[in-house]
C-alpha cells in the first residue's frame, strides 16, 4: 500500500489526540470531599474488569477512528495483488515498467498540466513505492533494452533524459512488452509485477498485426501462475485545443516547392490558422485556413533566394501538444530516381520508357531489366508487365516490401501472371464500335488529381477495349459499369498501382499518353518525394543505421532516433519526421485487445481523474468504512450497561 | 458551620414544632421513667387504663385491694391500672469526618438541627432528653433530664461540635448500651458507613438492654445521585485516602453498593423493631420528622 497525499500522513500524530484528550480530562480532574468512600473503593474494584476494558476500547475506537480518517485523507493506494487483503501476496523480485514514449505521450494529461509521460512516471513511482525492497527495471519503447534503475528518483534525472524524456517516435508495446518478458524470463525471475503505461493509441498496439506478439504475452503469463502480475494503466490526454499537423509530400517546382500537408483539429470549427514556415532557419509566417476535421493545405513557397538544397519546417502555434506541431522536409536533392522496366508487351515498353525520360535531371531511367537480374533491388520505381517466374515475384515482392514502387499493368495472354502482386479478373473485351470508359476517379488527391489550376485529366479521351481489372487495393478511378480502372496496394514499405489495361493498340488508347504520361509522371514525383533517402521516420531503422548524424534544427547532440529533424549525413539532408501513424489518434478499444489478451493476471486500470493515481487501486473508501465502524464502535461502547451485565 | 451562641435556638426548627407540638410522641416500646408521664411503662400503676385482676399476695399495697370484689366473693384480689411515664430520649450523634459532609449544609449540621427540635419536643412533653457525642478525640455525654434548661445545655454543647476524626460508633453504641441504666429511647444520627454485620451488633446489643432504638441514616443527594462529568479525585474525609476515578464509569456500580448497603441496614432493623428513617441533606427537618412523628402520635 502506498498513498497519493503522503504528506497527509503527517497528521498520523492526530491519532494520539483522544489519548492526549483523555491524559489531559485525568489531569484536570476535580476534587471532591468524599464520604461513602467505601463504596467507591468498591465500584472501583467490581467494574475494573469490564468497565476498564470499555474504557479502553472506546478509546482505542477513538484513535482508531482518527487514523481511518488520516490514512483516508492520504488516499491509499493498493496496486499489488488481487486483494488489498491479500496478506499472503509475496513481495516481487522485480517492479517493471514498460512505458510508451511515443510522440502522442507529449500531450497534456486530463488532469493537470503534466504531459502524459510525465504523469506515468509519477504512477510508477507510486507504483514502485508498495515494494520498496524490490529491484526496479524499466523498459520503454524506443530502444526496448532493459533499465536498471537504483532508486525511483533515477527516473526525474535529468541525465536520463534520454531513456525517459518525451520523444518524436511512434511505439510497439507489443513488442516492448514481448522483450520485457523475455528479459524476465532470460533473468529467471521469479516475482514481478509489471506496470504498462500509455496513452492506448492504435497506433502502439496494432492488434491485427502484432496478434502473435500478444498471444505470446498471454501465454507467457499465464505460464507463470500468477507470479508474474500485469497492469494497464491508460492515461486519458486532455480535451483542449489541439492541432496537429503531419506532410505528405513535397512538390518542387523551380523557384518554388509545394509541401502538402494535412492539419488536423479535435475541435469542431472554421479558423484561419497561423502556421511558421522556417525556410533554412529564416522564419516567415503564413496562414492557413482551417475547416476541422482536417485540411489538406499546400503551399507555394519561394525558394528562389535560397540555396539549391536545403530544408524547410513547417509549424503551428503551441498548443496542448507540441510534438504534433511542426513537420520537416527537404528540397532539392540531387539524388535521381532509379526507374526500371520489365515488360514482354512492346508498345507498353516504349510509351514507358519515354515517359521515364521525359525528366532525365530527376530521373534515371536504368532501361530494360532480365528478371533474373540481382540489381532490380537497387531501383526506386519499376514498371513491371508480363508473366514472372516464381523467382523473380519473389525478388519483387522482397523490392515492394523494402519500400520499392511497382507499376503493373497485366498480362496479354496469362490470366494471373503476378499472383504475389495482384490478382486479376479475367480478361473483358467490350463490344464491337464500344469501349469501356474511365467516369470516376478521385480528383482531389493523388495521382488522378486535378493540376494546379484545376484542369482534370482528360479520362473522356481514354478509350479501354480490353481490359483485366485487378482486385486488390485502394481503386481510385473506376469505368462506368462500376470495375476498376487503377488500384493502390500497400505491401510493407512499398506500393504497387495497377493497371487494368495496356498502352497497346489492340487494347486501350493509353498509349496516347494524354492520361498515362501525366499518371507516370506523377507517380515519379511522388515516389521522388516519399523516397527513403530524403525522410525516414523519427525512431525508425534507418534513424539507427545511418551513422555521422547531425542535427541542423536542433542540437548538435540530438539524435534521430528520438527527435525529429533535418540532419545531415555525409553533406547530404535528411528529414526525420514523426512516423505518420502517430497522426492517427484513434485510441485501442480496451475489449478489443482482452479478446487477445486473456490472461487473469492481466489488469486494466485508468489513471485517476486527479493525480496520477491508479484508479481502481484507490482503497480510501475501505478507510472510510473502517472510520464508520469505530465511530459506532465508539457509540456502542458509550452505552451505559445493564445491570446483569455490570454484575457479571 | 455551627451556628453562634446567640443563635444556637435557630437549631429548633420552628416550622417542625408549629407541626409536631400539638401531639404527644409516644415510645413504642414501655419505657422505665421516674415521673408520671404520656408513656407506657413496663411497671402497673394507677392510671386510668385498666390492666389487669391479680390475688393478693401478703405483704403488697392493700390500698390497691379491689373492695367490692372481696365484698362479693370473699376473695383478695388487687385490681390493676397501666402505668404511664415519662421517656428518657438519648440522641446519639456521630461526629466522624464523613458527617463534614453535604449541601446546602453537611450532615452533622443538619443532625443537630433535628437533635435540637426532637430535644425541644420531648422536653416540651414533659419526658428527659440526654445527648451523647461520639467524637475521634472522646465522647461527651449530656446526662437526661427533664428541666427546661437542658434543651440550652444540649443546643450548647451540639453548636460547639464539628465533625472530623475516625469513625468510632460502633464502640460507643455498644458502651451507650451498657451506661444507660434505664430503659430509653436512642435516636441515633449518623451517615452509617460501618460494616452491617457490626451495625447490626451494636443495636442488638441495644435492644437487649430493652431500649428502643431509632436510626437517622443522614445522606446527601450527591451521595445518591453519583453525578460526575469528569474525572474526579476523590479524598476520604476520615483518613486522606483518595482515589481517582472516571465517575461515570464506576457510577453504576457505586450505586448499587449504596443500595446494597442501605438495604442490608433496613433488613438490620426490621429483624430488631427498629425505626428506620432517611435523613437528605436538602431536605426540611419537618419533612424529616414528619415519619418519625406519624409513627408515634395517638391519632
Amino acid at each position: 500500500m502506498s498513498f497519493l497525499q503522503p504528506i497527509a500522513l503527517l497528521g498520523i500524530a492526530l491519532a494520539a489526540t483522544p489519548i492526549l484528550i483523555h491524559l489531559l480530562n485525568l489531569m484536570r480532574h476535580r476534587k471532591e470531599s468524599w464520604a461513602t468512600m467505601r463504596f467507591l473503593f468498591q465500584a472501583k474494584k467490581s467494574s475494573s474488569r469490564f468497565s476498564q476494558i470499555r474504557k479502553w476500547l472506546t478509546l482505542l475506537s477513538r484513535v482508531l477512528a482518527v487514523l481511518s480518517l488520516v490514512l483516508l485523507m492520504a488516499r491509499p493506494i493498493s496496486t499489488g495483488g488481487e486483494s488489498f487483503l491479500n496478506l499472503s501476496e509475496q513481495t516481487p523480485d522485480i517492479v517493471m515498467l514498460i512505458l510508451d514514449r511515443s510522440s502522442s505521450m507529449n500531450q497534456i494529461s486530463s488532469t493537470s498540466s503534466k504531459t502524459l509521460l510525465q504523469k506515468g512516471l509519477v504512477a510508477f513511482e507510486e507504483f514502485a513505492k508498495t515494494w520498496p525492497d524490490s529491484r526496479l527495471v524499466v523498459m520503454e519503447t524506443v530502444f526496448s533494452e532493459t533499465i536498471a534503475l537504483d532508486n525511483i528518483e533515477t527516473i526525474y534525472a535529468k541525465e536520463m533524459d534520454e531513456f525517459f524524456g518525451p520523444t518524436d517516435t511512434g511505439a510497439n508495446l507489443a513488442y516492448t512488452i514481448n522483450q520485457g518478458l523475455s528479459w524476465l524470463e532470460n533473468a529467471e525471475i521469479g516475482q514481478a509485477q509489471i506496470l504498462v503505461i500509455s496513452d492506448q493509441q492504435s497506433s502502439s498496439w496494432k492488434i491485427p498485426e502484432n496478434k502473435p506478439l500478444l498471444e505470446n504475452i498471454n501465454k507467457n503469463l499465464e505460464a507463470q501462475q500468477g507470479a508474474w502480475q500485469m497492469t494497464f494503466l491508460k492515461i486519458e490526454p486532455t480535451k483542449a485545443v489541439n492541432f496537429s499537423l503531419t506532410g505528405k509530400s513535397l512538390h518542387q517546382d523551380g523557384g518554388l516547392v509545394y509541401p502538402t500537408l494535412s492539419i488536423k483539429g479535435n475541435k469542431k470549427e472554421q479558423r484561419k490558422l497561423r502556421v511558421d514556415v522556417n525556410i533554412n532557419g529564416k522564419i516567415s509566417p503564413a496562414e492557413c485556413d482551417f475547416t476541422s476535421p482536417s485540411t489538406t493545405w499546400t503551399p507555394a513557397i519561394s525558394i528562389a533566394n535560397e540555396p539549391p538544397t536545403g530544408w524547410i519546417a513547417i509549424s503551428l502555434p503551441e498548443d496542448s501538444c507540441t510534438k504534433d506541431n511542426y513537420h520537416f522536409f527537404t528540397y532539392g536533392n540531387n539524388d535521381l530516381l532509379r526507374v526500371g522496366l520489365l515488360a514482354a508487351n512492346q508498345p507498353t515498353k516504349k510509351i514507358l520508357s519515354v515517359s521515364s525520360k521525359l525528366n532525365p535531371n530527376k530521373v534515371f531511367f536504368k532501361g530494360e531489366l532480365n528478371g533474373k537480374d540481382e540489381e532490380m533491388l537497387d531501383h526506386d520505381l519499376l514498371f513491371v508487365q508480363g508473366k514472372q517466374t516464381n523467382e523473380e515475384a519473389g525478388k519483387l515482392l522482397k523490392f515492394v516490401e523494402i519500400g520499392g514502387t511497382i507499376v503493373l499493368f497485366p498480362d496479354e495472354v496469362h490470366e494471373n501472371p503476378n499472383a504475389t502482386l495482384q490478382n486479376w479478373q479475367p480478361l473483358e473485351t467490350s463490344s464491337e464500335n464500344e469501349h469501356f470508359s474511365v467516369t470516376e476517379w478521385n480528383k482531389n488527391g493523388g495521382i488522378f488529381s486535378n493540376t494546379a489550376n484545376g484542369k482534370a485529366l482528360p479520362f473522356s479521351y481514354l478509350k479501354v477495349w480490353q481490359r483485366r481489372t485487378p482486385s486488390e487495393g485502394q481503386p481510385l478511378a473506376f469505368y462506368a459499369d462500376g470495375k476498376t480502372f487503377l488500384t493502390r496496394k500497400t505491401i510493407g514499405k512499398g506500393i504497387v498501382y495497377s493497371f487494368s489495361s495496356l498502352p497497346a493498340k489492340n487494347w486501350s488508347s493509353l498509349a496516347d499518353g494524354f492520361v498515362l504520361v501525366p499518371v507516370i509522371l506523377r507517380i515519379l514525383e511522388e515516389c521522388r518525394t516519399n523516397s527513403k533517402i530524403t525522410e525516414f521516420e523519427c525512431g525508425g531503422s534507418e534513424s539507427r543505421t545511418l551513422r555521422e548524424l547531425q542535427s541542423l534544427t536542433g542540437s548538435q547532440l540530438e539524435n534521430p532516433i528520438t527527435k525529429a529533424g533535418v540532419y545531415q549525413n555525409l553533406g547530404r539532408m535528411v528529414a526525420f519526421n514523426r512516423p505518420q501513424n502517430e497522426f492517427q489518434t484513434a485510441i485501442t478499444d480496451k475489449r478489443d485487445l482482452k479478446k487477445v489478451l486473456t490472461s487473469s493476471h492481466a489488469k486494466w486500470t485508468q489513471a485517476e481523474t486527479s493525480g496520477a493515481s491508479l484508479e481502481r487501486a484507490e482503497i480510501w473508501n475501505f478507510f472510510l468504512l473502517l472510520m464508520v465502524i469505530f465511530l459506532i464502535a465508539e457509540s456502542l461502547l458509550g452505552i451505559p450497561l445493564r445491570k446483569s451485565e455490570l454484575s457479571s | 458551620m455551627p451556628l453562634q451562641e446567640s443563635k444556637s435556638f435557630d437549631y429548633v426548627d420552628k416550622q417542625a414544632v408549629a407541626r409536631f407540638g400539638g401531639e404527644a410522641m409516644l415510645g413504642n416500646f414501655p419505657m422505665e421513667g421516674n415521673v408520671s408521664g404520656h408513656h407506657k411503662s413496663n411497671h402497673k400503676g394507677s392510671s386510668v387504663e385498666f390492666s389487669e385482676y391479680r390475688e393478693y399476695t401478703p405483704g403488697e399495697d392493700p390500698r390497691r385491694m379491689d373492695w367490692r370484689v372481696l365484698a362479693r366473693t370473699d376473695r383478695y384480689f388487687l385490681k390493676e391500672f397501666e402505668a404511664e411515664t415519662n421517656l428518657r430520649a438519648y440522641p446519639i450523634l456521630d461526629c466522624s469526618g464523613s458527617m463534614s459532609f453535604g449541601s446546602p449544609m453537611n450532615k452533622i449540621e443538619f443532625s443537630k438541627r433535628l437533635i435540637a427540635t426532637l430535644t425541644y419536643l420531648y422536653l416540651r412533653q414533659g419526658d428527659a432528653v440526654g445527648l451523647t457525642l461520639i467524637k475521634s478525640s472522646g465522647t461527651t455525654d449530656l446526662p437526661s433530664r427533664r428541666n427546661p434548661s437542658q434543651l440550652q445545655d444540649i443546643i450548647q454543647t451540639l453548636g460547639a461540635t464539628k465533625a472530623e476524626g475516625k469513625d468510632l460508633l460502633i464502640n460507643q453504641l455498644h458502651r451507650s448500651a451498657d451506661s444507660i441504666k434505664s430503659r430509653g429511647l436512642v435516636i441515633i444520627f449518623s451517615d452509617f458507613l460501618e460494616e452491617p454485620d457490626a451495625l447490626a451488633n451494636a443495636i442488638h446489643h441495644m435492644r437487649d438492654r430493652k431500649h428502643e432504638v431509632v436510626l437517622f441514616h443522614l445522606m446527601d443527594r450527591k451521595e445518591i445521585d453519583f453525578l460526575f462529568d469528569r474525572p474526579t479525585r476523590f479524598i476520604d474525609l476520615e483518613g486522606g485516602a483518595s482515589i481517582l476515578t472516571e465517575p461515570s464509569v464506576i457510577r453504576n456500580e457505586y450505586l448499587s453498593q449504596m443500595e446494597k448497603h442501605i438495604s442490608e441496614i433496613q433488613k438490620i432493623c426490621t429483624e430488631t423493631q427498629t425505626s428506620y428513617h432517611r435523613a437528605l441533606t436538602d431536605q426540611s427537618v419537618a419533612n424529616v420528622l414528619k415519619d418519625f412523628s406519624s409513627l408515634r402520635t395517638r391519632t
